[in-house]
C-alpha cells in the first residue's frame, strides 16, 4: 500500500502546482503590482545568481571545447569546433544549466524564506494587516524569475561562446573575429529562438515550485529545510521535463 | 535607501548587458539572413534540389552575397529556388550569370554559386530568373569510382601476379643480384664507351672531310666547288657515253660476226667444227709448205742467174750503203 500513499501524495503534488500556478496567473496579470518588490526580487534573482551562472558558463564551455576537440582533431574537423561548441550551448547546454543552477539558488532560497516565514506565521500577519501576501511575496518572486533567467541564460550563451574561444587558443591560435564570425555561421534562429522561448518556462517552474514548496511548508523548522530541499528537485526534475516537451514541440513543429 | 538605489542600478547593468548580448546575437543572426539590409529576389531553377533549403547561403565568386528564400516545385522536372541577393553586392552579377547547385565543403550545407556567363549581360534586376547549370551528380561519380575501384583490383592482382613471378629463383630479377653479370656489363659498358668514342672520332674526320668538301679543297671539292671542273667532266662524261655507245656498237658488230662464224654453212664453222676440212686444210698447208720450200730453191737458183745477178749485186750495194743492216 506504500506505493499507492506515494502516488497519492505525487498526484496531490501535481494538483496542488498546477493549482498554485492558476492562481499565479489569476493574480500576475491584474493589478495591483508590488513593483518595487518586484524590482528587488528581480535583484535577488537575476543579479545575484549572474556571478554563479557566468563561472558555471565559463567552465561549461571552457571544458565542452578542450573535451571536443581531440576527437574533432582525429577527424580533421577541428575548424568545426566554434559551430559545435556555440550550437550545443545555445540550444542546449546554457539554457538547461542556467536553469539547474538558478533551481538550486533561487528556488532553494525561495522555498525557505516562504517556508520560515509560513512557519513564523508571517505571512498570517500580512493577511491580518490588509497586505495580500500572494501578490506581494508569490507574484513578484515567480515574476522576477520568468523575467530574470531569459537574461541570465543569454548571458550564459555569451560567456560559454568565449570561454570556448579561450579554451580553442590554449591549444591554437584563433583570432576573436575568426572565432564569432564561424560561431554565427553556424547558429540560425531555429537554434536561439526555442532556447530562449523555454527558459522563460524554465524561470516559471522555478518560481512556481519555489514559492509553492515554501508557500505550504509545515511541521515547523524542520518543515523549512524540507521545503528548500523538495524546490530544489521538484524544480529540477521540472525543468528537465519542460526541456523534454519542449524539443518535442520544435520537432513537430519543424523548426528543429 | 541609497542601498536600494544602489540594488536598482545593478539590477539596470544586468538587465542592459543581458539585452545587449540578446540584441546584438540577434542582429548577427539577422545579419546572416538579410532582416536589416536591402535584398533583391532572383530566381533560377534546377532539376534537382539536392537537400537545398531556405537560409543556405547564395555565394558569388566565393562570397556570400545573400541566402536562398525558398524552395518549391514548379513542375514534374523542374524545382524553383528564390534568392535574396543584398542590393549593394548586385552591382558586377549579370542577369546572364549562371546558377548551380554546390556544397560547403565535403559535408558541409548545400549552397547556391553564382558564376559570371558568356558575352553581354544586363544587370539585375528584382524577380530576374537566372539560367542554371546541372549540379555535379555525386551518386554518377560514386558510381564511375566503384567501376574504377573494381579495375585497380583486378590490375592490383595482375601486378601481385607478376611480383611473384619476377621475385622467383631463376627469374629477370636474378639478373640484377648477378655480380659477374655486372661486370661483364661493365666491361661491355667500356668497351662500348671506347667504341663510341671511336665513332666520334670518325664522325669529326667525316665532318671535316665534309667541311673541306665543301670548302672546294681536294678533287671532291673542286668538283663540287668549279664549275670548270665541273664542265669538264660533263664533257668527260659525255665522251665516256659516246665511247660507250660505240663500244656497244662494236660489240653488236662483234655479235654478229660471231653469228656468222657460227653460222653452220658458214666458212669459220666449217673449218672449225668439220674434221675433214681441218684434215684437207692441214694437207693443203703442208702442200704450200713444200711448194715454198720449191720456190724458195727456184729463186736461189734464179739469183744465181747471169740474167738477174746484176740486180741482186746492186740491191745489196745499196742495203749496205743505207745501214749496213743485215738482210
Amino acid at each position: 500500500m506504500g506505493w499507492r500513499i506515494g502516488f497519492d501524495a505525487f498526484v496531490s503534488e501535481v494538483g496542488g502546482i498546477a493549482h498554485f500556478t492558476g492562481r499565479y496567473f489569476r493574480n500576475a496579470l491584474y493589478p495591483r503590482f508590488e513593483w518595487g518588490e518586484l524590482l528587488r526580487q528581480c535583484s535577488i534573482s537575476g543579479y545575484r545568481s549572474l556571478p554563479l551562472v557566468a563561472i558555471t558558463a565559463f567552465i561549461m564551455g571552457l571544458v565542452l571545447t578542450v573535451q571536443s576537440r581531440p576527437t574533432l582533431a582525429r577527424f580533421g574537423a577541428e575548424s568545426m569546433l566554434p559551430a559545435m561548441v556555440a550550437i550545443s550551448m545555445v540550444r542546449e547546454i546554457a539554457p538547461v544549466i542556467t536553469a539547474l543552477i538558478c533551481a538550486g539558488k533561487i528556488g532553494s532560497s525561495m522555498g525557505a524564506e516562504l517556508g520560515s516565514m509560513k512557519v513564523t506565521e508571517q505571512i498570517d500577519a500580512m493577511e491580518v494587516s490588509g497586505t495580500n501576501p500572494f501578490r506581494y511575496l508569490v507574484v513578484t518572486r515567480i515574476w522576477s524569475t520568468i523575467l530574470t533567467l531569459p537574461i541570465l541564460v543569454v548571458l550564459a550563451m555569451g560567456i560559454s561562446i568565449w570561454a570556448s574561444w579561450v579554451g580553442v587558443n590554449i591549444k591554437d591560435a584563433v583570432s576573436w573575429d575568426l572565432f564569432y564570425r564561424q560561431v554565427f555561421e553556424s547558429l540560425e534562429f531555429s537554434d536561439f529562438i526555442p532556447a530562449f522561448v523555454k527558459s522563460y518556462f524554465f524561470g516559471l517552474a522555478i518560481g512556481v515550485v519555489g514559492c509553492y514548496k515554501g508557500y505550504h511548508t509545515l511541521k515547523g523548522t524542520e518543515g523549512v529545510g524540507q521545503a528548500a530541499h523538495s524546490a530544489v528537485v521538484v524544480a529540477s526534475l521540472l525543468i528537465f521535463i519542460l526541456d523534454l516537451m519542449a524539443v518535442q514541440i520544435t520537432d513537430f513543429l519543424g523548426i528543429n | 535607501m541609497s542601498a536600494k538605489k544602489g540594488d536598482h542600478i545593478r539590477l539596470g547593468l544586468f538587465v542592459l548587458a543581458g539585452s545587449a548580448v540578446l540584441v546584438v546575437g540577434l542582429y548577427m543572426l539577422g545579419s546572416k539572413r538579410n532582416l536589416f539590409s536591402n535584398t533583391m529576389e532572383v530566381r533560377t531553377t534546377f532539376h534537382n534540389a539536392g537537400g537545398l533549403r531556405p537560409g543556405n547561403n547564395v555565394r558569388y565568386a566565393g562570397i556570400n552575397v545573400g541566402t536562398v528564400e525558398g524552395v518549391s516545385i514548379q513542375n514534374d522536372t523542374t524545382v524553383l529556388v528564390t534568392l535574396m541577393i543584398r542590393e549593394d553586392e548586385t552591382t558586377y552579377i549579370l542577369d546572364n550569370a549562371i546558377a548551380s547547385l554546390g556544397s560547403d565543403g565535403l559535408m558541409g550545407n548545400k549552397l547556391v554559386n553564382i558564376e559570371p556567363g558568356d558575352g553581354h549581360g544586363e544587370p539585375l534586376t528584382d524577380g530576374v530568373m537566372l539560367p542554371s547549370t546541372i549540379p555535379l551528380d555525386t551518386d554518377a561519380m560514386l558510381r564511375t569510382l566503384d567501376v574504377t575501384n573494381d579495375n585497380l583490383a583486378a590490375i592490383t592482382a595482375d601486378v601481385r601476379i607478376l611480383s611473384e613471378r619476377l621475385t622467383r629463383p631463376g627469374s629477370v630479377i636474378d639478373l640484377f643480384s648477378d655480380t659477374a653479370l655486372a661486370s661483364q656489363l661493365r666491361a661491355s659498358l667500356g668497351e662500348l664507351n671506347a667504341t663510341a668514342t671511336a665513332a666520334r672520332s670518325a664522325t669529326e674526320q667525316v665532318s671535316a672531310l665534309v667541311s673541306d668538301v665543301r670548302g672546294g679543297k681536294g678533287v671532291l671539292g673542286t668538283l663540287i666547288g668549279d664549275p670548270v671542273a665541273q664542265g669538264q667532266v660533263k664533257d668527260m662524261l659525255a665522251r665516256l657515253q659516246q665511247f660507250s655507245d660505240s663500244l656497244a656498237s662494236a660489240a653488236g658488230e662483234v655479235s654478229r660476226f660471231s653469228s656468222a662464224l657460227n653460222d653452220r654453212n658458214g666458212l669459220a664453222n666449217v673449218l672449225t667444227q668439220d674434221t675433214t676440212v681441218a684434215g684437207e686444210v692441214r694437207r693443203s698447208i703442208a702442200n704450200l709448205e713444200t711448194g715454198s720450200e720449191t720456190l724458195n730453191e727456184n729463186l736461189k737458183a734464179l739469183q744465181r742467174n747471169w740474167f738477174f745477178r746484176k740486180y741482186f749485186k746492186e740491191k745489196e750495194r745499196k742495203r749496205v750503203r743505207d745501214g749496213g743492216a743485215q738482210p
